[in-house]
């Protein structure tokens, strides 16, 4: 996985970088547009990091030159600048996923990883461990035994199961689940996943959603955990 | 919470206007009343008087007429007229009508009803009036309230001496006043209604772009500042208001976009420390295994502790010069000298990055300004010049004295400003984009905005040129002191007067 991280301040680029190679991506930093647009054409990058505030132009300038080639890789933006109408514009133009400055690099992280499983086919049964959900008749079983949720615990668990094994962070399901900017109202997600596990994970030895300090929740079905508890019985 | 202070002073405007225009009509149908008043007194005066100056020519007439009708024999009246006229025995019988015959004794010889009921003179009184010759006016009244004009004198029939008055009523002038003075204050009240229903009118007319003005001001708020409210074309006092209103509106515009924009920049300027203290310090925990990697991360982070402090700092000190919090402590000192100082002290730094530094300056310059910031103001300056400057350049501060004033001017070999960045570098937080120091780091933008701000405290200004790839020149105007004191500097409490 290769990733173009596209920033002018060096000591930001050089914490990204540092970062995103020690959680095993390929990455390549431009500290200019023109030099973004000439990586971008000469490589094909699984993922795009850019900075708004570029020394030559404006970063949505270059994102609508990247996207005008015939490479369409997942941009998040990275801006200082927080206002909405920013982060609407942003995304209008066509970037995937929006960061204001100062963020934390967890869910910097917790987000490309995200971005990065986009593209791949979406089955329209999802199964972890002995957890299914069928996105068409938008049931839930776990160990055959139907489970009922309310359709905000449904849309959060489809997302948590889709990125499995990843974590995502609290703002990252509020903004995918409630389709809304609700900074700082994120203690919502703390409730609706305290609902969720007493219906899926209360009942059942083996836990399935776990808590990912500093970041938020993840997905994750632990074979050895289950195999551990099914010896143990 | 927000409506409501909005919406009030909308309401107390309106009830003002209304009392404004109470009162305006109220003055009107008031002083209209008091016009009124004194034109119908005026008008009732001259009437009386002329009818009575006129009554008094027909008594004379009549007096006249009167002494040619009467002939006196043994001391009886006799009247010659011709009886079969019915007018002259009319005219006759209306001048027999308040008569009085007396002689120059005072006897009375013939009295007509009509002058007894207005009473006759005593005897004493008549002989006074026939001695003296004069004619005789009285205004007499009967017993019945009647006025009558009574015109006396002594006539000289057959060498004797007599005594005659006649008399006329005056009941008819007093009815003309009265009629007059009765439907004068009959028609009164009408004008005065009529009055206040144009005062009312007019008034409400007169103010009516005032409250247009009103309430166009009252729905501005802060997403509408760019509104401004048209001229009317009348080129009157409202249209001033309406003028110094929209400029004054200008001005609010401007500073509140100017805030905002200010708001937007420091908010970026922390930004970007912040992210990346914390991202620097997160990926230190994430990825650092050795005890020197950590001891980097946590050095890069405090560097960055520091830049915060520094934009924090300077925008204390910024925002308290342009809030006025910030005032010069002027002495006499010598610009020169004061130059001399600054220069030596950038030598190092300017010898690291391999340029010279040149001076040309004069003997003594004499200046009121703060020493604190002049300093500042030209170790911003230097300290621009030599981080754009390429190894191998030059400096050159010069002080020359011309037209009463001092040019300061800083002129170095670097990198020059692009023409369309040169009216802005003296904003806060404006950098020339791409321009990079030679340590490769965008300064804080702050600098110039300081050197502007402490050149305009001081009375002066600032101007910049600049070519691209040859230099540029920055020149400081600060007015100087013409006569040099001969007494040592004089340690004077600060200044309050900026300018």
């Amino acid at each position: 996985m290769r990733i173009l991280v596209v920033e002018d301040e060096k000591r930001i680029a050089d914490f990204l970088g540092r970062g995103l190679e020690s959680a095993g991506y390929a990455v390549d930093v431009a500290s200019d547009g023109a030099q973004a647009l000439n990586l971008v054409h000469a490589t094909d990058y699984d993922l795009i990091i850019l900075d708004l505030m570029l020394p030559d132009m404006d970063g949505l300038q270059v994102l609508e030159r990247i996207r005008n080639r015939k490479s369409n890789p997942p941009v998040l933006i990275l801006s200082a600048r927080g206002a909405v109408d920013d982060r609407v514009k942003g995304l209008e133009v066509g970037a995937d996923d929006y960061l204001v400055k100062p963020f934390a690099f967890v869910e910097l992280l917790a987000r490309v990883r995200v971005l990065l499983r986009r593209g791949q086919p979406t089955p329209e049964r999802l199964q972890v461990g002995d957890l299914t959900l069928d996105c068409i008749r938008r049931k839930v079983t776990r160990s055959n035994e139907i489970i009922d949720l309310a359709p905000k615990e449904f849309s959060i668990l489809e997302y948590l199961m889709r990125n499995r094994g990843r974590p995502l962070s609290r703002t990252m399901i509020v903004e995918h689940v409630w389709d809304m900017d609700y900074d700082g109202l994120t203690n919502i997600v703390d409730v609706y996943i305290r609902h969720l596990r007493s219906k899926i994970d209360d009942r059942f030895p083996v836990k399935l959603i776990h808590t990912v300090r500093g970041v938020g929740y993840m997905l994750e079905w632990n074979e050895k955990t289950a195999e551990k508890i099914a010896e143990s019985r | 919470m927000k409506r409501k202070p909005q919406s009030e002073p909308k309401q107390s405007g309106w009830s003002m206007f209304r009392a404004l225009r109470f009162r305006l009509a109220v003055t009107y149908v008031i002083f209209f009343a008091l016009v009124l008043s004194v034109v119908g007194l005026l008008f009732r005066e001259t009437l009386a008087t002329t009818l009575s100056s006129h009554t008094r020519a027909l008594l004379e007439e009549d007096f006249v007429a009167v002494k040619g009708y009467l002939r006196i024999e043994r001391r009886q009246p006799i009247w010659f007229y011709d009886k079969d006229d019915p007018e002259e025995a009319f005219f006759v019988e209306r001048l027999k009508d308040v008569f009085l015959l007396a002689d120059k004794d005072g006897k009375v010889l013939e009295v007509t009803n009509g002058f007894l009921a207005l009473g006759v003179e005593p005897p004493d009184r008549i002989q006074q009036m026939v001695a003296s010759q004069k004619p005789y006016w009285a205004i007499r009244e009967n017993a019945r309230g009647d006025k009558y004009l009574v015109r006396g004198g002594g006539i000289d029939e057959k060498r004797a001496q007599y005594f005659m008055a006649i008399g006329r009523p005056l009941s008819e002038n007093e009815a003309i006043v009265g009629e007059f003075t009765l439907k004068y204050v009959a028609v009164m009240p009408l004008l005065l209604v009529t009055a206040a229903i144009l005062g009312w009118f007019f008034a409400g007319r007169a103010l009516r772009p005032v409250n247009d003005l009103a309430e166009r001001a009252g729905r501005i708020s802060e997403t509408t500042l760019a509104m401004r409210i048209p001229k009317r074309g009348s080129n009157d006092e409202l249209d001033h208001l309406i003028d110094t209103f929209n400029s004054m509106m200008a001005r609010l515009e401007t500073s509140f976009l100017q805030s905002r924009q200010f708001n937007a920049d420091v908010s970026h300027e922390l930004r970007t420390p912040l992210t990346c203290i914390r991202g620097q310090l997160e990926v230190a925990l994430l990825t650092a295994k050795s005890e020197e990697q950590y001891r980097e991360a946590i050095q890069e982070a405090l560097e960055d502790v520091e830049r915060l402090g520094q934009i924090v700092k300077s925008l204390l000190l910024l925002s308290q010069a342009e809030s006025g919090h910030l005032t010069l402590q002027r002495m006499t000192l010598d610009l020169a000298a004061l130059a001399a100082d600054v220069v030596e002290q950038f030598q190092i730094p300017a010898d690291a990055a391999s340029v010279r530094l040149l001076t040309r300056l004069p003997e003594n310059c004499p200046a009121e300004a703060d020493r604190v910031q002049l300093e500042r103001l030209l170790s911003n300056l230097l300290s621009n010049a030599i981080k754009y400057t390429p190894a191998g350049g030059a400096i050159t501060v010069a002080l020359d004295i011309l037209d009463g004033e001092a040019r300061l001017t800083v002129e170095d070999t670097g990198v020059g400003i692009p023409e369309e960045h040169l009216g802005q570098i003296f904003n806060r937080f404006y950098r020339v984009p791409g321009q990079v120091d030679s340590a490769g780091e965008r300064g804080l933008g702050l600098g110039l905005s300081f050197v502007a701000w402490i050149a305009k405290a001081h009375g002066g200004s600032v101007e910049v040129t600049s070519t691209p790839g040859k230099g540029t020149r920055f020149t400081v105007r600060l007015p100087v002191l013409l006569v040099t004191p001969a007494a040592p500097e004089p340690r004077e409490a600060p200044a309050h007067h900026m300018t």
